[in-house]
């Protein structure tokens, strides 16, 4: 057997609708990831020990277990325990959960670059903790850690190509269906790599272009 | 949400020949990956282009695709080359191939970071290349080299859950099978995650333990800290 | 200062028609200077006239383009001409590496090796490259540190030395190895001006045991102090050589001239320029 690049080819038509769902998983994930990230870290800002101990616990088991075994407790236990919630739902919300413990890390990082000059001055005006974290902290610190996001969002991209084990076709799903009829896996599997590398690669580029474009505006 | 340690106690043979596996071939591949890293690391830091291309493009390629893909593609590709291997072999290579490009760019980075003229001296003083490596170069990498390839062993141990969709015998596979059999998924998985768990926190614990005094602490005691800072009790290992 | 000079010795140091240049762009341009045993040849000139590249090409750091370079009368690697030829007294292959301890090296920013100590700064190269057993590496190496002054901190990471000391550390490293020739980019530039005279004293003593030293400085009065002769590169050459008080005082040169009137400090130089 020989590598047919024909077969690759003819594989993009299919798999192309499938990249666009797996762009889409990964971007309701990112934001979903966000949001919840913000939420944990606002939690553990509050510094009130028995909260930041919980936090700290669930953080943990994130951080230390594989995001495929924290998928298949989204898909297996959480029916068990009847909330029911199909793959793609029970999937995404893996994945943001995962997402939003370590974007809560990537905040704790950001945190330490701020200019503490600009809160204390807030705080010299009188402003209250709610009003300096809504006007002050939060916007800085996600400017901070737009580039850590950007990164985010291509390991999530990634990271849904896990979700095709709890059933949910997205893109290596759709190569798996596609090669169960050619029989060539090999050649349909370059073209799903590719995808993925070139949906991550033109994500990058993108970030660097914008980047670029700021870095100039800021001068 | 009942909790029946009885399942555990019936079918923990299972689970612990797999929790053996991962931490078999995980160590393996952690060995295997920094292993391959090196030459990787040498190339992209080479002065020619030509050199520095063919590993930019293995980093940017292996890390731009998931390495359930990687695993796949393996899976299906190496035996153009040569005759099948079984699926263990297969994915403690694929899981090395994975870290590699990771441990290949802390390598360069490390080795970017060092100070400026050191390989330098050492050829002053009349050492060859590899003698500069050994006695100048290397020994200055390691400290800023153990926190982040711990970051990146702990990231190889939980990707080899991955292998379990090609059949590889190990933990997650094994959890898999008794959750089949038992359908229990409550003790399957809390049971699975505290494994891996206790793996991973092993880890981080003894890198910690070999990089303490390396670790640097913040100022403390500035108005801007309630706000800068997170958790009551300091930062977490 | 003529010193422990020996001008009518077999050359410690040749030089012959070196070249060197960056992207077409000639950086030294045919330089040839001697050094006799016992004897400190000042390079001095204007900055980016070629200091360093003409002593990183000495040592072979960077590899000349045409030229060579004789160490006590045996060739320090290839003798290159722009055909690439060869010339006699070295082999073809032959690795550089295994000539340069007889080139001591002392760069402008040290360059010490900051995971091993004092100690280790100056033994490693003794065993790595000439393959001393640990003892005697040892013993040269304390010897060494008591001759410089700094004993007492044979034991403590380059880190935690003063600029001074660390130079001291790096000049016994290069010692260490009993190069008869050594190099010094720039001793006096990081260290405070009242060092500067300690550190002629200590070159001194240094070629009187019958070593040639070349040293780049921009003090003038450094210079004045420790050398014997000084060679003036503008534009990659050597536009003006000769014995250190003569270039300084009168010099022939206008480049030169304008040089120095552009250093020296206007009012108490022996001869103002008019
Ligand atoms: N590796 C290199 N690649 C390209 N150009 C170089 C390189 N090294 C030196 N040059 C150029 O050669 C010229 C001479 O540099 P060199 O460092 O020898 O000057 P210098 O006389 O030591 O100056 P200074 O007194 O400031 O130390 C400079 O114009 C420099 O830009
Ligand atoms: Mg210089």
């Amino acid at each position: 057997m020989t590598f047919d690049p024909a077969f690759l080819l003819q594989a993009l038509p299919r798999l192309l609708p499938a990249a666009l769902l797996t762009v889409e998983i990964a971007l309701a994930a990112t934001l979903l990831g966000l949001l919840g990230g913000t939420a944990l870290t606002i939690l553990r800002a509050c510094k009130w020990r028995p909260v930041n101990a919980a936090v700290a616990v669930l953080m943990s088991v994130v951080i230390g277990t594989p995001l495929l075994v924290q998928i298949f407790v989204f898909y297996y236990v959480l029916p068990a325990v009847g909330i029911d919630l199909g793959p793609m739902s029970a999937g995404i919300l893996a994945l943001s959960l995962n997402s939003a413990v370590f974007v809560s890390e990537m905040m704790r990082g950001g945190l330490a670059t701020l200019n503490p000059g600009a809160i204390e001055a807030a705080v010299a005006l009188g402003l209250r903790p709610a009003a300096i974290w809504l006007r002050v902290v939060l916007p800085q610190l996600y400017a901070a850690i737009l580039p850590s996001l950007i990164g985010e969002f291509t390991i999530l991209v990634k990271a849904t190509a896990l979700l095709s084990v709890i059933t949910v076709v997205e893109l290596f799903r759709t190569g798996q269906q596609i090669y169960a009829g050619n029989f060539r896996p090999f050649e349909t599997l370059s073209a799903v790599a590719l995808l993925y590398v070139a949906i991550n690669a033109s994500v990058s580029l993108g970030a660097g272009l914008v980047e670029r474009r700021l870095a100039a505006r800021r001068v | 949400m009942s909790f029946d340690p009885a399942i555990l106690i019936d079918n923990w043979p299972v689970l612990a020949r797999g929790f053996a596996v991962t931490v078999m071939l995980s160590a393996l591949a952690i060995v295997l990956g920094f292993v391959m890293a090196i030459p990787i690391a040498a190339l992209k830091l080479a002065r020619h282009p030509m050199l520095r291309l063919p590993a930019a493009l293995l980093i940017e390629v292996v890390r731009g695709m998931p390495f359930l893909v990687l695993l796949y593609l393996l899976h299906f590709g190496l035996p153009f080359f040569g005759p099948r291997l079984p699926a263990t072999v297969t994915g403690t290579f694929a899981l090395g191939l994975f870290g590699a490009v990771y441990f290949a760019e802390v390598i360069r980075a490390a080795v970017l970071a060092l100070p400026r003229g050191q390989m330098e001296s050492g050829r002053a003083v009349g050492m060859t290349r590899l003698q500069s490596v050994r006695h100048i170069i290397a020994p200055q990498l390691v400290p800023g080299l153990l926190p982040p390839s711990t970051n990146i062993a702990q990231m190889l141990i939980k990707e080899s859950a991955v292998l379990s969709s090609i059949t590889v015998p190990e933990l997650t596979y094994s959890a898999l099978l008794v959750q089949g059999q038992t359908f229990s998924p409550v003790e399957v998985f809390v049971a699975t995650g505290t494994l891996y768990w206790v793996l991973s926190h092993a880890l981080a614990t003894a890198s910690t333990r070999g990089s303490r005094r390396h670790a640097r602490r913040r100022p403390q005691g500035r108005i801007a800290d309630r706000f800068l800072s997170l958790d009551a009790f300091g930062p977490r290992p | 200062m003529s010193g422990a000079a020996q001008p009518d010795a077999a050359p410690a140091l040749e030089v012959i028609g070196l070249r060197k240049s960056f992207a077409g762009r000639p950086v030294v341009d045919d330089v040839s200077l001697s050094v006799a045993p016992g004897e400190v040849l000042g390079i001095i000139g204007r900055s980016g006239c070629g200091k360093t590249t003409l002593l990183r090409a000495i040592a072979h750091l960077d590899p000349p383009d045409d030229g060579f370079v004789r160490v006590g009368g045996h060739a320090f690697g290839p003798e290159v001409s722009p055909a690439g030829v060869v010339r006699r007294g070295w082999r073809r292959g032959r690795d550089i590496s295994r000539e340069r301890h007889r080139i001591g090296f002392v760069f402008q920013q040290l360059h010490l090796w900051p995971h091993l100590d004092v100690l280790g700064n100056v033994t490693r190269a003794q065993s790595v490259v000439l393959s001393r057993p640990a003892p005697v590496a040892t013993e040269r190496a304390r010897a060494l540190l008591a001759r410089l002054g700094i004993a007492d901190r044979a034991a403590m990471r380059p880190a935690e030395l003063s600029g001074g000391q660390q130079q001291r550390v790096a000049i016994a490293r290069a010692l260490a190895l009993d190069p008869p020739v050594l190099l010094f980019d720039e001793p006096t530039s990081a260290l405070d001006p009242e060092l500067t005279g300690e550190v002629a004293a200590l070159l001194r003593t240094i070629a009187g045991e019958g070593r040639a030293l070349v040293v780049v400085s921009h003090s003038l009065g450094f210079v004045r102090r420790l050398c014997d002769r000084l060679a003036f590169l503008d534009g990659g050459h050597v536009v003006e050589e000769g014995p250190a008080a003569r270039l300084l005082d009168a010099p022939r040169d206008p480049r030169l001239a304008r040089f120095l009137a552009a250093l020296a400090p206007p009012f108490p130089s022996p001869q103002p320029a008019r």
